[in-house]
C-alpha cells in the first residue's frame, strides 16, 4: 500500500498546476433568504456591487455569483451551487477556487466539503478549492433560527397556520438543535469530528450596531435580545456558532446583514488578500 | 481548527476496493492533539429569558397583559403577522402597514402611539424597518416595533395594539437581565421510529428553583403541533428530585414522519417576590425514516495483515427497508480522557448503494494510523440519498 500511496502523490503533485500558473477564481456562495435568491440579479443584489468589486481585485478574476433557493435544506442548496461551479470552473478553465461564503452558505459549503462522495460534481470542485472565506457561518446553529421556530404559525391552530407561516427548510437546518446533530453525523470541521479537507476561515461579526439610527440595526438588536444571543454576536449569527468549524480568522464590527456588502466594514479587502 | 497532515491528505483521497462490498472507500486521520468529542445523545440546552404570546385582533385591536418581574429591562417586540385576513384587510394595506401600541407600566408611565421616546427615556419605542424576516422565513408584516422599558416595575404591562391591516400579532417580550431562566433540550437527538422521546426543562431563579407550571408541544416537519403536554417535577418522570426545578416527560407512541421536530415550552410562575412570569423556550430532535438499521451485534471487529499491509477489519450488517445510497462512518479513538473526549487516532467512511435486504459492510483501517495504545469504534450508517442516521455501535477493539 506504502508503494501505491507515494505513487499517488507524485502523481497528484504533477497534475497541479504550480500556483504561478494556475488561474484562480472566486465564488460567492449566499447565505438564508427567499425562494427568490434562485435568480442572478437577486442574489448580485444580495452581496453588492461593491462587495463583488473588492473581492475581485477590480473584477480582475473570474468570478461567479452562486444563486440558489434560500429556502432549502443544506444538501438542496449544494446541488444548485455544484451545478453552477462545475459550469463555471470547466468555461472558465478555473483551476484555483476561493470561495465566499454568507451565513448559511458557510454551511452549503461545509456540506460539499465534507460530504464528496454525495454528489459526483463534488469531487472535481473540492480538488480545485483552495480556501472557504465563511463570513458570519451559523456552523452551531443560531438561537435567531430557534425563535424563528417559535414565532412560527406551527404551534397556532387552524387559518392562523397559514396566516402566521412556517419557517422554512433552510431555517429548520440553522437551529442549534439540527446544526448540532448534523455536526455530530455529517458536518466535519468542527470541534471533535474530523478535519474539513479544505481551508476554511471563519470571520465572526460581534457588532449591531452600524448605523446607530438605522431601522435595520435596531431590528438585528431586537432579534439578538429576544433570541437570547449568548456572548457576542451580529444580531443573526452568535461569535461562538461562527467560530464553531475552521479556523478563526478575525472578528468584524459589521453586524450580519452588513458584513456581507463591503459598506461598513470593508470585509472584500481582506477577502482578496487570501488569494 | 483543524490541521491537515500528508498522510491524511493521502489517504482520504484513496479510493479502494474493500473486499467484501463495493462503494466507495475514504481513510483519514486526525492530527495529533484533536480529539473526538463525547457523544451528544440529547440537543443542545437552550435558555430563555423570553415569553412569546400571538393575539388575536378584533377589529384591527387587541389588548395584551405582560408580566414582569421587575429584574432587568423589558423588550417587547411586536410583530403584526403575515398576509391580513381578507375580511380584515384596509383598502390596499398590505399587512402591518398601520401598527399603533400604547403601552402602560404597573406605576402608570405610558407611552403613546403618538410619543417614541428619546435615549434617555425609561420607557422609549423603535421602529424596526427589517430585522431579517425573509432570512428566518417569517411571513411577518411590513412594519414591527421594540419597546423598551428601563428599570420595569413588577407586574402586568398593558401592551394595547392597532394593527387595522393585520389579523394577529405576535408579541415576544425578553426580560433581558432577568435571573429567572427557562433551559429546554430532549433526546435523543436522533429519534428512531418507535423509540420514546423524553423533554427536559430546568426553571431557575438565579441558580434555585422556582415554582412554576411547565408544558410543552411538539410540531413535526411540515405538520401542526401536537396537544399540550406537562412535564413534571415530582422525581417520578426523570427529572431529578422533586421540587429541584429540573422537570421531564417521556413520551412514547409517537407517529411521526421523517424530519426535524420542533418543541415549544411554555413556563408560567411566581419569583419569590409573588411576581408572576412566563418563560417561552425551544427545543428539537430529528426523527429518523427509519430506512435501515445496523443490525444488533453485527458490529465487528478483527486485525488482519502484517507489517505495512496490517488493517483493522471493522464488518457491519444493515438491514435495509429503503434501498440508495448509504455511507458507513466509522471513528476510531484511543482511551477517554477526564473531559470524556478521547484522543482521535483516524477516520474511515464507505459510501455504497445499498439494496433492500441485508448488507454486509466492510472497511478497513491502516494500523498504522492506529498506534499502539486502546482503539475505540464508533460505527454510524448514515443515508445520502434521503440524509437520515440510520444506527449507530460503538465497539472497544481488542489488542
Amino acid at each position: 500500500m506504502r508503494t501505491s500511496v507515494l505513487g499517488l502523490a507524485l502523481a497528484a503533485l504533477l497534475l497541479v498546476p504550480s500556483p504561478a500558473l494556475a488561474k484562480k477564481g472566486v465564488v460567492f456562495v449566499h447565505g438564508k433568504g427567499g425562494s427568490d435568491l434562485a435568480n442572478q440579479s437577486v442574489a448580485n443584489a444580495y452581496w453588492g456591487s461593491d462587495m463583488i468589486r473588492a473581492t475581485t481585485k477590480g473584477y480582475a478574476v473570474p468570478y461567479l455569483v452562486c444563486h440558489y433557493d434560500g429556502t432549502q435544506y443544506m444538501w438542496v442548496a449544494a446541488g444548485q451551487v455544484a451545478g453552477q461551479i462545475t459550469t463555471w470552473m470547466n468555461a472558465n478553465a478555473v483551476d484555483e477556487i476561493q470561495v465566499v461564503t454568507h451565513s448559511f452558505g458557510g454551511v452549503v459549503l461545509r456540506w460539499i466539503l465534507s460530504n464528496p462522495t454525495y454528489d459526483s460534481r463534488y469531487p472535481a470542485i473540492l480538488s480545485r478549492i483552495q480556501r472557504v472565506n465563511a463570513l458570519a457561518p451559523p456552523n452551531r446553529g443560531s438561537e435567531a433560527a430557534n425563535l424563528a421556530g417559535t414565532l412560527s404559525g406551527s404551534w397556532l391552530t387552524g387559518w392562523l397556520v397559514s396566516l402566521v407561516g412556517q419557517n422554512n427548510d433552510s431555517t429548520k437546518n440553522c437551529t442549534t438543535t439540527s446544526m448540532a446533530y448534523y455536526n455530530q453525523y455529517y458536518l466535519k470541521g468542527s470541534a471533535g469530528r474530523p478535519a474539513l479537507p479544505k481551508p476554511y476561515y471563519n470571520v465572526a461579526g460581534t457588532g449591531l450596531w452600524n448605523d446607530f439610527a438605522h431601522g435595520e440595526d435596531y431590528g438585528l438588536a431586537t432579534l439578538s435580545g429576544v433570541a437570547g444571543m449568548p456572548g457576542e454576536d451580529d444580531g443573526m449569527v452568535s461569535q461562538y456558532s461562527a467560530q464553531g468549524a475552521g479556523t478563526n480568522w478575525f472578528l468584524t464590527l459589521a453586524n450580519h446583514h452588513h458584513n456581507r456588502r463591503n459598506d461598513y466594514r470593508k470585509l472584500g479587502t481582506s477577502l482578496a488578500g487570501t488569494y | 481548527m483543524k490541521t491537515r497532515t500528508f498522510i491524511s491528505t493521502l489517504l482520504a483521497t484513496l479510493v479502494a476496493a474493500a473486499p467484501l462490498a463495493g462503494g466507495e472507500v475514504a481513510v483519514g486521520r486526525f492530527a495529533p492533539g484533536e480529539t473526538v468529542a463525547p457523544f451528544a445523545a440529547a440537543s443542545p440546552e437552550a435558555d430563555s429569558r423570553t415569553f412569546v404570546k400571538t393575539a388575536l385582533l378584533d377589529g384591527g385591536r387587541a389588548v395584551v397583559d405582560l408580566p414582569a418581574t421587575g429584574t432587568g429591562t423589558l423588550l417587547v417586540w411586536v410583530l403584526p403577522a403575515g398576509e391580513p385576513d381578507a375580511a380584515l384587510r384596509a383598502g390596499d394595506g398590505a399587512a402591518g402597514r398601520e401598527l399603533e401600541t400604547r403601552l402602560t407600566t404597573p406605576a402608570g408611565r405610558v407611552l403613546g402611539p403618538d410619543a417614541d421616546g428619546g435615549r434617555a427615556d425609561a420607557v422609549r419605542r423603535f421602529r424596526i424597518e427589517e430585522f431579517g424576516a425573509e432570512e428566518l422565513g417569517l411571513a411577518v408584516g411590513a412594519r414591527q416595533e421594540a419597546l423598551r422599558v428601563l428599570a420595569p416595575e413588577p407586574g402586568l404591562h398593558r401592551l394595547e395594539l392597532s394593527a387595522p391591516g393585520a389579523a394577529a400579532v405576535t408579541v415576544a417580550v425578553a426580560e433581558l437581565d432577568s435571573p429567572i431562566v427557562l433551559t429546554t433540550w430532549a433526546a435523543p437527538l436522533s429519534r428512531q421510529p418507535g423509540e420514546p422521546v423524553t423533554l427536559y426543562a430546568r426553571l431557575l431563579d438565579g441558580g434555585n428553583p422556582v415554582s412554576g407550571v411547565i408544558s410543552a408541544r411538539i410540531a413535526p416537519q411540515g405538520g401542526p403541533a401536537g396537544e399540550v403536554v406537562t412535564l413534571f417535577d415530582d422525581g417520578l418522570h426523570g427529572d431529578g428530585e422533586a421540587g429541584d426545578g429540573h422537570f421531564a416527560v417521556t413520551l412514547e407512541g409517537l407517529d411521526l414522519p421523517a424530519g426535524p421536530v420542533e418543541i415549544r415550552v411554555e413556563a408560567e410562575g411566581r419569583d419569590g417576590h409573588g411576581s408572576a412570569f412566563a418563560r417561552t423556550g425551544a427545543a428539537g430532535f430529528v426523527s429518523e425514516r427509519g430506512s435501515a438499521r445496523l443490525l444488533p451485534g453485527s458490529v465487528r471487529s478483527e486485525w488482519l495483515g502484517e507489517g505495512d499491509l496490517r488493517v483493522l477489519r471493522v464488518t457491519a450488517t444493515a438491514a435495509v427497508r429503503e434501498g440508495g445510497d448509504f455511507r458507513l462512518d466509522v471513528l476510531a479513538a484511543g482511551a477517554p480522557l477526564a473531559d470524556g473526549s478521547r484522543p482521535g487516532l483516524a477516520w474511515a467512511e464507505r459510501t455504497g448503494d445499498l439494496r433492500a435486504g441485508h448488507e454486509e459492510l466492510v472497511v478497513d483501517l491502516p494500523a498504522a494510523l492506529l498506534g499502539d495504545g486502546p482503539v475505540s469504534l464508533d460505527v454510524r450508517l448514515l443515508g445520502l440519498s434521503r440524509p437520515g442516521v440510520a444506527g449507530r455501535a460503538t465497539l472497544d477493539v481488542a489488542r
